[in-house]
């Protein structure tokens, strides 16, 4: 594991915290990627995004990816969700190596992608209508996720007359109800405005808490991957093994004040270091020109 | 309305108008062409190219018949030249445009004029002919048409297959097929049919694949990371995907439908519309023959608001989707009731009116 020079060693966790990470160590691994490498051949030349990447995510672990824009994040769960094929290496669920998209890997995207035609019972009725599970046992089911993520009272409505919180959470309760053995995030928080996006980590960690899943987790937000998670993986900037793997030595249940806590801060600067890493500390010096004398005058002042 | 949107301008990029002003310009945009014909019409300085004798005199002109100015001023020169009784007229429109008033008495005649030979038809035996034709020839074109267009569309298999020589019949005017299916078919309707379908068909697999491409591809990656097979992907996510769009994709097909009815019409042996118009144009009554084209017209803009409507109702989740007309259609048609009602009110001073007295205070 490469490290930048000027990163302070992990930031120590507390007892309680190491006991936590102790015990997550201890469960299976659910998630293996092994070597996997991605190019794209495209007319002119290929392109490689993914190269040697090793991850093992264990049984109820919560995993944000993060990485610089570019270095292949959406990539890598569009791999392990299989609706895009790698190059090389593999993916293994549960020991066993997968190929294609299936329930067992829920996904949940950034652009909501709800069935604009399906109610939210509709919506979240599907994966189970399409396991073949008997009409009311599956409407039943379905109840009882659209109520987990708060919204029982909407379980007629269009995804239309929803806002993009609601469609998020429905987007989830349609992924859960599947039962996955793994739930896969691509930035699903990043088109929503940062109230609803606080509001929707603080969603995502309960439902976390009460159902039995491992979550992967892609975002280019630290705040969030640091509130979210029990471990950070950043990706390199170019293709290569993972970069770095960090702890997050925050206890749970997380709360808002732990974004104010010097551990939190710690880790993120840690953080910090490996994504800005090489990038000009200051933005160069862009001369006034061409500005009226009046405005210059202000702008000096 | 001056005095209740002073500020609003006109014309805004992009935006639309207050809904007093769109229904106001919609009334407009059927009364201006009335007036401006009624005008060409009622008014003699304005055109009237023509003179219809009144009193032939000696002139050698018809009484009753229509010449240009400049014959009719020629032939009472001559006359009074010759010292013969002059021809007196009356400024007339040409035989092709006939009065508002004239075109109004026809909507009527049409309908009740019998046929003036025993082999014609009435007008609404033709309308009725001509619907059926258009009706198998769309059916079939749909019934064949869709399905092909939503594989094409899906598997790119299918596409490749099927999109190039579809491409290049498309171009093909639907008349040239004309003889070749009254060979294949014979004289009766089965070839007008066919070239209804033909006129259809081949846009119809190239516009319902295109449409079925468009669909948003994420939704299909949701539903395989919900677990869909491929044949599920067509059923439960394709099909009800494109299906509002496959609707108006179809509504206006039906327009190019009724396009290609006069090609039909005019093969083998003339019928429909098309035959009672030529017909009725043989016999100079114009009358009528502007007549029919308006119902033709009725006939089309009544389908269409129809189905404009009933989108609303098969795709609930698709809210707003309504053009300017049937919004404003529809808003003179909620009038009605609302008009009755008051109607009722007001002519009913009965037990009826402490009730709707009642509502009314509640409203206020």
């Amino acid at each position: 594991m490469s490290r930048p020079p000027d990163a302070s060693p992990d930031p120590p966790p507390s007892r309680e915290v190491g006991e936590r990470l102790a015990r997550n160590r201890a469960r299976p691994v659910v998630l293996s990627i092994r070597s996997l490498e991605k190019r794209y051949e495209g007319s002119d030349g290929s392109f490689l995004a993914l190269r040697g990447l090793h991850l093992d995510v264990r049984h109820r672990e919560f995993i944000c990816v993060i990485g610089r824009s570019g270095c292949g994040k959406s990539t890598l769960i569009r791999i392990i969700a299989g609706l895009e094929e790698p190059t090389g290496g593999e993916i293994l669920l549960d020991g066993k190596a997968v190929h294609g998209p299936g329930p067992e890997r829920g996904m949940v995207f950034q652009a909501y992608t709800l069935f604009p035609w399906l109610t939210v019972r509709g919506n979240v009725v599907f994966g189970l209508k399409m396991a073949g599970a008997e009409r009311e046992r599956a409407e039943y089911e379905a109840m009882r996720w659209i109520d987990l993520v708060g919204l029982g009272g909407f379980a007629n409505h269009y995804p239309d007359q929803l806002s993009g919180g609601m469609k998020q959470r429905v987007a989830i309760a349609r992924a859960l109800a599947s039962r996955p053995r793994i739930l896969l995030m691509d930035e699903p928080f990043g088109a929503l405005d940062s109230q609803t996006r606080t509001r929707m980590q603080g969603y995502l960690l309960k439902i976390c808490r009460r159902v039995d899943v491992t979550v992967v987790f892609i975002t280019h937000d630290l705040d969030e991957a640091i509130f979210l998670a029990d471990r950070v993986v950043v990706l390199p900037p170019r293709p290569g093994p993972v970069q770095h793997v960090m702890d997050v030595p925050l206890p749970r249940p997380r709360r808002r004040e732990h974004l104010l806590d010097p551990t939190f801060i710690r880790a993120r600067r840690h953080l910090d270091a490996f994504i800005h890493e090489d990038e000009p500390d200051d933005e160069p010096e862009v001369p006034v020109h061409g500005l009226a004398d009046e405005v210059r005058d202000v702008l000096e002042f | 309305m001056a005095a209740s949107s002073p500020r609003v301008p006109w014309f805004v990029v992009g935006r639309g108008l207050p809904p007093r002003r769109a229904s106001a310009l919609m009334a407009l945009a059927f009364v201006l062409p009335l007036a401006l014909w009624g005008a060409v019409s009622y008014v003699p300085w304005i055109w009237h190219p023509m003179v219809e004798v009144v009193e032939a005199g000696a002139t050698g002109l018809q009484e009753g018949k229509q010449y240009g100015k400049s014959d009719f001023q020629a032939a009472n020169a001559s006359a009074a030249l010759e010292g013969r009784e002059p021809a007196a007229g009356r400024p007339a429109n040409p035989v092709f445009l006939p009065a508002p008033h004239e075109v109004a008495r026809g909507l009527y005649r049409v309908f009740t004029e019998p046929p003036q030979l025993r082999d014609d038809i009435w007008f609404h035996e033709s309308v009725g002919h001509s619907l059926r034709v258009i009706f198998w020839g769309f059916f079939w074109s749909c019934a064949l048409g869709v399905p092909l267009g939503l594989l094409a569309g899906t598997f790119a298999v299918v596409a490749r297959l099927v999109e190039p020589p579809i491409d290049f019949i498309r171009y093909m005017p639907a008349p040239v097929f004309g003889a070749l299916m009254v060979a294949v078919f014979g004289l009766a309707d089965a070839p007008k049919v066919a070239i209804i379908f033909i006129g259809t068909f081949f846009q119809m697999v190239l516009i319902v694949a295109n449409t079925t491409r468009r669909l948003d591809r994420s939704l299909l990656e949701a539903a395989q990371t919900l677990g869909a097979s491929r044949r599920q992907l067509v059923r439960h996510v394709i099909v009800p995907g494109v299906l509002p769009q496959l609707y108006t994709d179809l509504r206006i097909l039906l327009g190019w439908a009724w396009t290609y009815l006069i090609v039909a019409e005019l093969i083998g042996a003339k019928s429909g519309v098309t035959a009672y118009i030529a017909q009725q144009g043989r016999y100079f009554n114009f009358d009528l023959v502007y007549a029919a084209i308006i119902v033709i017209g009725v006939i089309g803009l009544v389908t269409d608001q129809i189905l404009q409507h009933g989108a609303r109702v098969l795709f609930p989740w698709q809210r707003g989707e309504a053009g300017p007309v049937t919004r404003t259609v529809w808003s003179w048609v909620a009038l009605v009731p609302r008009g009755v009602m008051g109607l009722v009110r007001r002519l009913r001073p009965g037990p009826l009116s402490p009730v709707s007295g009642r509502v009314d205070v509640a409203a206020s």
